[in-house]
């Protein structure tokens, strides 16, 4: 291979490895700083206007007396949300490793257009800081919530300053980012699997990519179209989105945004979670060493959400007043969402039974994916029942709900994918004592949170409010607002443990062999470090992703490239 | 679902939600106890499933898996068979008692002589409320406005609104009635629901509106049909108020009403 | 099963039928962009919060001036097959004339916003107008790139180098999706307002 300098080679690397590093390192830098706001917000939440501790850098609020205050609480939570949803998950699933797993596991030199790939990081990594300054503006950041819904977020809903437009230029630019790699992502798989590599013979892990990128095509131009409409609103004074007294002579409507921003916003969901779905189903066969089971029925039914995803939106808006006829139909649809998932739910336990379960740690977390996910799943119905929403919209419950299905299952689908692809990316092992420890700390404390927002949204709290202790039929749930607040602060203490054992693994783990999970994908075919251009000869693929124990083969796994000669 | 109630309270819960005053609230509370009844079984067995096979097919106890890409028809048959189960026994339950709650009560709109209707005007950060008067009709001298804030009804009433809004989007929440709306300017959006005790409860925004959402809060009174019209006569029509309020002063030509329009028709 | 099959020796070059692919996908989603401002637009018709009227001769200007974009994309078209069957120096004529009708189309959009302005239609006070305005201003950006992907190929034409065949090929084809893109916007104004 020929040289590189260090600026091509490691800054404005045109290498999908390179960028997918990039990517991972961008998101967990944002991920740490997201979470670094979860604390906060739980600490003003379980002590409402008293001084932020030392070790919660209450320094921060120096100029507040040491005290969140409302603006900065609002600014906290609107932060937090969008650095989670667009600058952590985003990069971290399919940034990350969409651009490592997918030219790797389809055998292809790089993605189809790599000069597209880079661009796409250094867009994203540009709509990262835009959004970091704007914590620097004199008025502060954005504080609209992570919808930003009009007129709130516009100048006469009342928040000062710029906050508003960098955050809606930042989305807009990442957006873009997100477009430039969804193309990169659907054409290589399209153009570039290697011989023998059909459809039906990609890592499932590939599929829920592939898919999340055919959905980000789609519908990250929508919210463009929106956003581009709300920064004009803005910055310009049109007024696509105002309407009342705020309006001068007519005006827009406010709803239109929100039925944009929810018909990308709800396939959005399933574009953050559908990596999750094609890794876990692939790591589960590969520690179960069993066939994925069902293996096309999981496919087709990832598609079939896909497609469904796209006209459920309304179900976010069941408050707004919308037409009984469109509300029953939305929820209609939205439900029938159960059936793909269900049947591709029992695939998962389906791969399980009979296998032979290797209890890694990389296992450890896949399998807690079908506790979240099954919680967060079944937990959905009550939000997507016209009548139970009426009471548990806009409360904690969603709250609660969500970070299940986001936080808990992308996060755990995170590790699981980083423990599992550690030593292709890095050539070393993450040290699997700490892993463990890890894992079961934040697996138990995690469900103490996230369950428990749930139990104080049914008792009736609602989000986004700075101090619960202003209504009287909030005071019963103080105690549990606390333990709550414990129960996360011991989480973010593992995830500090987390950091550590990336670094320390990065430097001093233990150096990992060539294929230590005895995996079949092409992935784990060549020695580390991978050159640039991946493979000497592309290879020929003769079976599917998840021939393990095949009773032909001598071993309990038959890599992609060998040929099962059926005896 | 009764029993299940008693073991715990609030259920899967833990906690109890505001304690429900409402003629209509039992209905959402039957479809979330459903709702818990189910996906607690559906959750049980996936955990039963999961510790089962953690101790049976662990790679000690079971060295070698079977080879079994579950890909044969009886496999199919059984995963859908799976799926549409779900389906039915939750999907199409709680579809069926949420239509026929919302058929027969929450857009089921009263009509009638006995019925209070007021207006709700959110702003930030306070609730304006506006009641007929005599006339019934909004919009004229004999209007009744309580200081802001404040809201009586009478038990036993059905009671209609409609909102809109003087600036952002707010929710109009009441706990106690398991219901809530929103208020978007430029749209009038209506909801009804009867009390069914009387007393004192509180009225929240759930709708993310700026700095102080969280202190945006009402005060309901519901009490008897008596009390409920002297605390009205006691009030000065607006009319009878010397200047315009704050909005009336601000009235451009070609901004649709937000405030004292005329009650709009419900379908 | 087509799959592209690649050998060591082009490593990392891009296949006709890949870029190909790339650009449609391009189209798709800019297609959901003008979809989505045209939905808006059509909901804020339903909905009834604005009116314009515009006469039936201010409408005739903005086919008068769309026809230009057409012409352009015929004339991108000629140079195209010109260059094919190897003339070169007309090849280099039409691209230079589908370039300067792009620029006139451009000005012919930023003259027509003044008339509809003086006109009292101000995409300030009417969301309407606002959403033309945004779409026609959306549509101008990607044909100011496209004009400097033609001003590139010119380049290339007349510096007399090596130029791919697909290159021109799919220039053309996003100059040809930008001239219908707006066609049919403004068909759809023209039908609905």
């Amino acid at each position: 291979m020929h040289s590189e300098s260090f600026w091509r080679k490691d800054i404005f690397s045109t290498d999908h490895k390179t960028i997918g590093k990039q990517f991972l390192f961008f998101g967990i830098f944002f991920l740490l700083f997201g979470g670094f706001q979860a604390m906060l917000l739980r600490w003003q939440l379980a002590y409402p206007g008293q001084p932020v501790p030392w070790w919660l850098m209450g320094f921060l609020y120096e100029g507040t007396g040491g005290i969140i205050d409302p603006d900065g609480f609002n600014r906290l939570f609107t932060m937090h949300g969008t650095i989670m949803i667009f600058w952590a998950i985003t990069p971290i699933l399919i940034g990350a490793f969409g651009n490592f797993l997918i030219p790797l596991q389809i055998g292809a030199r790089d993605m189809a257009f790599p000069t597209l790939n880079m661009i796409s990081f250094w867009t994203f990594f540009l709509s990262g800081v835009v959004l970091l300054l704007s914590h620097f503006l004199p008025a502060g950041s954005a504080s609209g919530g992570w919808t930003s819904y009009p007129p709130l977020s516009l100048p006469g809903g009342g928040i000062p300053g710029l906050g508003q437009a960098f955050w809606t230029l930042s989305v807009t630019l990442m957006g873009a980012a997100t477009m430039m790699g969804a193309i990169n992502y659907i054409i290589t798989v399209i153009r570039l699997r290697a011989p023998g590599m059909t459809y039906w013979r990609m890592p499932l892990s590939v599929w829920g990519l592939w898919l999340t990128s055919i959905l980000n095509a789609i519908f990250v131009p929508v919210i463009a179209a929106g956003l581009i409409m709300l920064l004009l609103d803005q910055l310009l004074g049109t007024q696509f989105f105002v309407a009342g007294r705020l309006a001068a002579g007519g005006g827009g409507d406010p709803l239109l945004f929100q039925h944009v921003f929810w018909i990308f916003g709800h396939p959005e969901v399933y574009i953050l979670i559908l990596p999750v779905w094609g890794i876990v189903s692939d790591l589960l066969a590969i520690y179960s060493r069993k066939p994925a089971f069902g293996y096309k029925v999981t496919s087709i039914c990832m598609s079939t959400i896909v497609v469904l995803s796209s006209i459920v939106w309304g179900h976010h808006m069941y408050t707004t007043g919308m037409s009984p006829l469109l509300g029953k139909a939305f929820m209609f649809l939205t439900l029938l969402i159960s059936i793909p998932s269900s049947i591709f739910f029992f695939n998962w336990l389906g791969t399980l039974w009979r296998g032979s379960l290797h209890f890694d740690p990389p296992m450890l977390y896949t399998m807690s994916v079908i506790w979240v996910f099954g919680l967060g799943g079944l937990t959905g119905l009550y939000n997507a029942t016209v009548t139970s929403d009426i009471y548990l919209h806009d409360t904690m419950f969603v709250v609660g709900h969500f970070h299940y299905t986001l936080a808990a299952s992308v996060l755990f689908g995170g590790f699981a994918a980083i423990a599992h692809w550690f030593p292709r990316m890095f050539g070393r092992m993450l040290n699997p004592l700490m892993s463990k420890i890890h894992f079961w700390g934040t697996f138990i404390t995690l469900n103490l949170v996230f369950f428990n927002m749930m139990v104080v949204g049914y008792a009736g709290q609602h989000r986004r409010i700075y101090n619960p202790s202003e209504y009287e039929f909030l005071q019963p749930l103080a105690d549990m607002n606390v333990f709550i607040t414990y129960a996360a602060l011991v989480l973010g203490l593992f995830q500090i443990l987390y950091l550590f054992n990336f670094v320390w693994s990065l430097v001093k783990g233990k150096v990992a062999e060539t294929n230590p999970w005895r995996a079949t994908t092409l992935e784990w075919t060549m020695d580390y470090p991978i050159p640039h251009g991946n493979f000497g000869e592309i290879p020929q693929v003769y079976h599917g992703p998840h021939e393990y124990s095949n009773p032909n083969t001598d071993q309990d796994w038959a890599p992609q490239t060998v040929e099962i000669k059926s005896s | 679902m009764g029993k299940i109630k008693k073991l715990l309270p609030g259920g899967i819960w833990f906690l109890d939600p505001p304690k429900d005053i409402s003629l209509d609230g039992y209905r959402i509370d039957k479809v979330i106890q459903y709702t818990d009844f189910v996906i607690t079984l559906y959750f049980a067995i996936v955990v039963i499933a999961l510790v089962f096979f953690i101790w049976r097919y662990n790679s000690r106890k079971n060295p070698k898996a079977s080879y079994d890409h579950g890909n044969q028809k009886k496999h199919l048959i059984m995963t859908v068979a799976m799926g549409l189960l779900v389906f039915f026994s939750i999907d199409v339950v709680i579809e069926t008692m949420s239509f026929k709650d919302l058929k027969e009560a929450f857009w089921n709109f009263p009509k009638g002589k006995d019925v209070v209707r007021i207006e709700v005007m959110p702003q930030q950060y306070a609730w304006n409320f506006r009641y007929a008067g005599e006339d019934e009709l909004f919009g004229t001298d004999d209007d009744i406005v309580p200081s802001q804030n404040i809201m009586h009804i009478p038990v036993n009433t059905p009671i209609v609104i409609q909102l809109t809004t003087y600036d952002v989007i707010h929710s109009f929440y009441l706990p106690n009635f398991r219901i809530k709306q929103d208020a978007t300017p430029g749209m009038v959006t209506a909801m009804w629901f009867q009390a069914m005790e009387t007393g004192q409860y509180e009225i929240a925004c759930a709708e993310l509106c700026g700095n102080s959402h969280f202190k945006m809060k009402g005060y309901l009174t519901v009490e008897s049909e008596e009390d409920f019209d002297s605390w009205l006569g006691s009030l000065e029509p607006e009319g009878t108020k010397d200047e315009l309020d704050d909005w009336g002063a601000e009235e451009v030509e070609g901004v649709p009403e937000f405030w004292a329009w005329a009650w709009k028709e419900l379908k | 099963m087509s799959v592209a099959t690649i050998t060591s020796k082009k490593l990392f070059i891009i296949d006709e039928k890949t870029s190909s692919l790339g650009l449609i996908v391009g189209f798709v989603a800019i297609t959901m962009l003008f979809i989505t401002f045209l939905a808006t637009f059509s909901s804020m018709m339903l909905k009834e919060l604005q009116y314009i009227h515009i006469d039936l001769m201010t409408k005739m200007i903005a086919v008068g001036i769309t026809s230009v974009l057409v012409i352009s994309s015929l004339l991108f078209a000629i140079s195209h097959r010109q260059w094919l069957s190897g003339k070169k120096k007309e090849s280099s004529f039409y691209l230079a004339s589908s370039m300067a009708l792009g620029i006139v189309f451009l000005f012919g959009q930023i003259s027509y916003w003044q008339l509809l302005v003086k006109q009292g239609l101000s995409g300030l006070n009417n969301v309407l107008v606002g959403m033309v305005y945004l779409m026609a201003g959306a549509h101008a950006i990607h044909l100011i790139a496209g004009l400097v992907f033609l001003a590139w190929l010119w380049l290339q034409l007349n510096k007399g180098g090596e130029l791919k065949e697909v290159r021109y090929r799919l220039i053309g084809w996003f100059w040809h999706y930008l001239s219908a893109l707006w066609t049919v916007i403004l068909l759809y104004l023209i039908i609905t307002v």
